[in-house]
């Protein structure tokens, strides 16, 4: 069986897992600056290239989630400069929605970020991630899908 | 005379015209019956046919639900009965062309409100009086006072507990879900050909009653529904389980009323909140 | 055709033409004053008066009134019309001592002033202006009144007239300069500065917008114009012998449809009037590259001679100041506007051209003369004493007994200089043209927080942008010179011409397509979609009768941003490369 950071709940240990989805142009580049930059930042961040900020679907916040994540970003360029001009707007639009309808049911926002971090912003994109990291650990690990660990370990 | 028998007998008798002059091939109406909790429906196909035809406060089911299913389509031009509440949903259908005006002809009923005791959505009416209808049948009606006023107070009501209260009290409620899906069955704007939850590669919601799938499930369900649903409360009232999902519908209601202005189904022309966006909207909360 | 003898010459004219006009086809010159081919001929001020010696009743007679005639015999400056014109610029010198034409005039034919009363009125009572004013512009605002000496000309009852268009046709039309329209007009001719250059000096309601233009053609600037202001004059549609004058046209949007956009829309000057310190704006001589760049062209105001603003003298001192906003990261641009350095180092040079005992100073920070030939350019300048060159800061300019003193650090000598200059010029940052932002954002284009557009790829791919088929040329994508443009505009046109000359259009394999099975043709997919690349597509069956519309994704406009997607409840949409089972499989990937 597979020991997941997850499960060794000891808190001093305890790395929080951070799922990033990231659009190509801006916040992807911007990732990649701070690498090529020699910016470390935490591993808890794990990143999945998107075209667009507009091209996360609530969906893949929740199986995120599901598949154990404690805090999920999404990062897209700043507003008035998406690469597909407005990607960005409509993801503004439905991720607040979507943030406001998790708390509703008892989510913890907190654990749902959302940033603007353009392609020239290496060091905003790893002060964020040390940021967020931060906060992740202060919360602690997500027990909202209680059985996602167990179910993981036995895939 | 009772007020319910002669809107009955309108209603029998503009069927009866709409079906002998071959102006619809079907009309789509309550049929209150003595002795039950709901008046079910009834599909009308000759004018002998429509007598059976009726309204009472227990006609609580949203019709338009009936107006897209490949059966109905299939049988022609078709009226259906509509209370004030029932038309925002057809607008909703319109105005994704899941329906064409020109296909259906819709019989307003002026409606006093279902339910013995008033349902919820009843109270805080303010469509009693049907609107963009061919015909209008029945009494003049009155509007509840000061029908804005708690229109979204279960979702309210919920808003004001803390998030871990909100999160023990969802946990329980969700886990009661057995995942029927009659919630999506009686909605009529879940119209979708492949629900999300039938698509299989790749599997976003588990299918099995199982907390995590079902969290999941309402979150997607609550989210499609944001800015179209119009409370028609159908997916609470037949919820076997007695999960109050109502207060998840209102809650993205009255997000899309507060932050956008919008309510839905209020005409076939409005622009849904979700399909576009505005360089003003907020970006509180965004790092 | 009409033959007759002019000064001993064989002439044909038209029948119905004036003696003046076959004269003029003829090359022979005729004296006028009260004469414009616009307004018909009166024949009032008798200068033009010829002499007819034969074919006809001999005698005097005004030429741009007499109608040729068969066999007429024509001389133009005999003794008798000599005679004539002297003795009719004497009365008229007697009348109008003060106009200049007159002096002239009087002078060429020896004309001395009569002794009678002495006038100081310029008008000669020729009438040209109320000819013009009733015949051409159809207004009659002027007006002979009174007989005798008392005669003048004068708007009826002396009062500033309510028909009058203010259109100056009267002023400008008057031999002698004696109209000035503001004493009567109601509505006062404003001056309009010319643009081009820079408002140094002025240009008409109809002008050519700038020497060189293409076409080179005149237009009628329609706020300033008189005719689209009061809906009268139309003098120039009247003079025009082409009839080219159309009133009716207008500005108009022009659609096309395109393969590919070069955007080059070229930049401006930062104002520099925000630095108080320079005094722009506030000393006439404290000018600007592009308004000194004006001053010294041969098209130019001045006409090419350089002189400053506040005297019209040529400036015996001037002071160049470069990096004006540019690289200055408080309170202006942080980039380096690349021209400043090469066109202060040719502006010495021009100005050394123009004012040999000029003497010129240059204030930099550095010179940037990167370049082919360019350092060997800025060289010569310093070395051949052009223009002494100052590294430093200009700190402070300020107006002393007419002249600027320019008070400003010289770092290499670690010492404060002044100088007393007669002139200052100042070299803007250069910053993208207004409306670039929209621009861009109509175009789907990147831009900085400059506004300067974003190439795809600093290095690989510099002429291209994010958006299929839109380029970039020249300074609306950074600063840069002559050269440099012109190498950018040519790789863009070579990327263009690569673009369209294929049959086939390469496109980012990684868009949208729909699954027409599940598709409910809700067509909200349309509303998110940025680029209008979704529409509907009717399926048909075997026999070519529609079964369903579906949304369809056109692969040519998709950019492949997945918004539609998202927007997509039963999940009908997918994008290539950014598949539904893929993500769910890396989002699968994070939980292990």
């Amino acid at each position: 069986m597979i020991q997941t950071k997850h499960d060794q709940d000891d808190t001093a240990q305890w790395q929080p897992r951070i799922v990033a989805f990231l659009c190509n142009w801006c916040s992807y580049a911007g990732a990649d600056l701070a690498g090529m930059s020699r910016l470390s930042y935490p591993a808890s961040i794990k990143i999945i290239r998107l075209p667009c900020s507009g091209k996360v679907d609530p969906m893949f916040v929740l199986k995120s989630f599901e598949r154990g994540a404690d805090m999920v970003l999404v990062s897209g360029c700043h507003p008035g400069d998406c690469h597909y001009t407005s990607g960005n707007y409509h993801a503004r639009r439905k991720l607040k929605a979507f943030r406001e309808l998790m708390s509703f049911l008892g989510v913890d926002p907190r654990r749902f970020k959302f940033s603007w971090v353009s392609a020239a912003e290496g060091a905003k994109w790893s002060k964020l991630v040390e940021e967020i990291t931060a906060e992740a650990r202060e919360l602690g690990p997500f027990r909202t899908f209680p059985e996602a660990a167990k179910t993981e370990a036995s895939q | 005379m009772s007020p319910e028998a002669s809107t009955a007998q309108s209603l029998a008798q503009t069927a009866a015209e709409m079906l002998s002059q071959g102006q619809v091939a079907l009309v789509i109406g309550y049929a209150p019956t003595e002795g039950k909790r709901l008046s079910p429906p009834v599909f009308v196909t000759t004018p002998e046919e429509a007598q059976r035809l009726g309204f009472d406060s227990r006609c609580f089911g949203n019709l338009s639900v009936y107006l897209w299913s490949p059966q109905v389509r299939q049988m022609g031009k078709t009226a259906v009965v509509v209370k004030g509440c029932d038309v925002r949903a057809v607008n909703v259908l319109l105005r994704e062309n899941v329906i064409k005006r020109e296909d259906i002809v819709l019989i307003g009923v002026r409606c006093g409100g279902v339910g013995d005791l008033p349902a919820h959505k009843c109270t805080v009416c303010d469509c009693r009086d049907p609107q963009g209808c061919d015909v209008v049948v029945g009494d003049a009606v009155d509007q509840p006072d000061g029908a804005a006023e708690g229109r979204y107070s279960a979702a309210e009501a919920l808003e004001e507990k803390s998030l871990d209260e909100r999160r023990e009290f969802w946990q329980r409620q969700l886990d009661k879900c057995i995942r029927c899906y009659a919630c999506r069955q009686v909605c009529p704007l879940c119209y979708c050909k492949r629900c999300i939850v039938e698509k299989s590669t790749p599997q976003w919601v588990e299918t099995s009653a199982h907390p995590r799938g079902n969290l999941s499930w309402n979150v997607v369900r609550a989210f499609h529904l944001a800015g179209r649903c119009v409370g028609c409360g159908e997916c609470e009232r037949v919820c076997p389980m007695n999960i109050p999902l109502g207060a998840i519908n209102q809650k993205m209601a009255k997000l899309m009323e507060d932050e956008y202005d919008f309510r839905s189904g209020m005409s076939p022309e409005e622009k849904a909140p979700f399909t576009t966006f505005s360089t003003d909207d907020t970006d509180e909360g965004i790092l | 055709m009409i033959n007759l003898t002019i000064d001993n010459q064989q002439i044909e004219a038209e029948e119905g033409k004036t003696l003046l006009a076959a004269a003029t086809l003829a090359g022979i010159d005729i004296p006028t004053l009260c004469y414009h081919p616009a307004v018909p001929s009166a024949g009032a001020c008798r200068i033009c008066v010829v002499e007819i010696t034969g074919g006809g009743q001999p005698g005097l007679v005004p030429a741009c009134a007499y109608p040729v005639q068969e066999g007429l015999e024509i001389q133009t400056e005999s003794e008798r019309v000599v005679a004539s014109r002297r003795m009719t610029l004497a009365l008229m010198l007697a009348r109008s001592p003060g106009a200049t034409i007159i002096q002239e005039m009087a002078q060429e034919y020896g004309a001395e002033p009569v002794p009678m009363d002495k006038g100081d009125d310029d008008c000669i009572m020729c009438g040209l202006c109320v000819r013009v004013c009733q015949d051409v512009i159809g207004q009659s605002a002027v007006c002979f009144e009174g007989r005798g000496h008392e005669r003048k000309i004068t708007t009826p009852y002396d009062k500033q007239s309510e028909v009058c268009l203010g259109c100056g046709a009267c002023a400008f039309i008057c031999p002698t300069g004696a109209i000035d329209p503001a004493d009567y007009c109601p509505h006062p001719l404003e001056t309009i500065p010319n643009d081009f250059n820079c408002g140094l000096d002025t240009r008409t309601p109809i002008h050519i917008p700038f020497p060189q233009a293409v076409p080179n053609k005149p237009l009628i600037d329609r706020e300033n114009c008189i005719h689209f202001i009061t809906g009268g004059c139309e003098a120039c549609k009247q003079i025009c012998p082409a009839d080219a004058i159309d009133f009716d046209m207008t500005d108009e949007y022009v659609t096309e449809k395109v393969g590919a956009i070069v955007v080059a829309t070229g930049y401006e000057l930062f104002n520099p009037d925000v630095y108080a310190e320079y005094g722009y704006g506030r000393y006439p001589d404290v000018v600007t590259s592009i308004e000194f760049e004006r001053m010294v062209s041969a098209s130019g105001p001045t006409t090419g001679e350089l002189v400053r603003p506040s005297t019209g003298k040529p400036p015996k001192t001037v002071v160049f100041l470069q990096c004006i906003g540019s690289r200055r990261e408080q309170g202006g641009l942080p980039y380096c506007s690349k021209i400043c350095c090469m066109y202060t180092a040719k502006h010495a040079i021009l100005y050394k051209h123009k004012v040999h005992d000029g003497q010129a100073f240059v204030f930099y920070m550095d010179v940037r003369s990167g370049g082919k030939n360019y350092e060997q350019f800025v060289r010569r300048v310093i070395k051949e004493q052009m223009a002494t060159y100052l590294r430093g800061r200009v700190a402070k300019i300020f107006p002393s007994d007419g002249k600027l003193i320019v008070r400003g650090a010289d770092t290499l000598s670690g010492t404060q200089v002044e100088i007393a200059a007669e002139m200052v010029v100042l070299a803007p940052a250069m910053v993208p043209a207004a409306g670039i932002r929209n621009l861009a954002q109509t175009l789907r284009i990147g831009y900085d927080e400059h506004g300067f557009l974003l190439e795809a790829h600093p290095k690989l791919r510099p002429v291209e942008t994010n958006t299929a088929g839109v380029f970039l040329a020249g300074a609306c994508h950074s600063p840069k010179d002559i050269p440099d443009s012109v190498a950018q505009a040519s790789a863009a046109a070579s990327k263009v011409l690569g673009l369209i000359s294929h049959q086939t259009l390469t496109r980012e394999p990684t868009i949208g397509i729909v699954d027409e099975e599940t598709c409910n043709a809700c067509f909200e997919c349309e509303g998110a979609c940025a680029y209008g690349a979704i529409g509907p597509k009717e399926l048909k069956d075997r026999k070519g009768e529609v079964t369903a519309v579906v949304a369809y994704i056109n692969e040519g406009l998709c950019q492949g941003c997945g918004a539609c997607a998202v927007t997509c409840r039963s999940k009908s949409i997918e994008v290539q490369g950014y598949r539904d089972d893929q993500l769910f499989a890396a989002i699968n990937a994070t939980g292990r």
